[in-house]
């Protein structure tokens, strides 16, 4: 069960650092920084997007 | 309201499953994975007809038709996976791989391919389609619904990254 958790949590933990280096590798193939504003140089910016899409208001 | 996108997420939840856990010894893995990947397709067209709109289900046609079609590529690379010892078990598989290693990396570019092309990523992006569509198939979400068919897409995404280093270089 534990592991199970565990497995999950960081399956999302990948998908999160998935897009933020997904983001990264698109900004510095076009001569930009890409995120680096939240956390140390973009560490937490895929939380603070996941946070803000989940405060919006939901439509359909 | 919740079921159709988390369609996705269940599909990306159910192709983690053999890849990370006791599920590795099962029979039928390269089938179970063929199986799971033709229903994310469907899952796309379901999601983008529950939009809605006529043009968030022409997003979701155009995607279920890319990834379909390159379904079929795929499954003739899981043939030829699974035609080293006739045998469907992703375990015994990656074994006879890993003596293979000259071998395998003259396919693994085609495998590249192929695999971009069903996630639908960079040069295979006609799902995205920045300049027409913007993604056909999810304008009609919003918040959760949202961030639900991007975690599974991502996941999924994910899982064959997985699938691709468990095949080529060993775990």
């Amino acid at each position: 069960m534990i592991s199970r958790i565990i497995l999950i949590i960081s399956i999302f933990l990948t998908i999160a650092y998935a897009t933020l280096m997904e983001r990264k590798i698109l900004g510095f193939r076009q001569s930009r920084k890409g995120p680096e504003v939240v956390g140390m140089v973009g560490l937490l910016q895929p939380f603070s997007d996941g946070i803000k899409l989940l405060t919006k208001r939901e439509i359909l | 309201m919740l079921i159709i996108p988390s369609l996705i997420l269940f599909c990306m939840v159910i192709f983690w499953l053999p890849i990370t856990t006791r599920m590795v010894y099962m029979n039928l893995g390269c089938l179970y994975l063929l199986a799971v990947g033709s229903l994310a397709g469907i899952s796309v067209l379901a999601v983008g007809w529950y939009g809605g709109r006529s043009y968030s289900f022409m997003g979701g046609l155009r995607a279920a038709a890319q990834m379909i079609s390159y379904e079929v590529v795929l499954s003739f690379f899981f043939l030829l996976f699974c035609s080293i010892d006739w045998s469907l078990n992703l375990f015994s598989l990656t074994f006879y791989w890993r003596g293979l290693i000259i071998g395998i990396n003259l396919i693994f570019f085609l495998w590249l391919v192929v695999v971009i092309a069903e996630t639908n990523r960079a040069p295979f992006d006609i799902r995205e389609g920045e300049s027409e569509l913007v993604s056909g198939f999810n304008t009609e979400y919003s918040s959760v619904l949202f961030a639900i068919l991007f975690i599974g897409e991502y996941g999924i995404i994910a899982g064959y990254r997985l699938l691709t280093s468990y095949f080529f270089f060993g775990w």
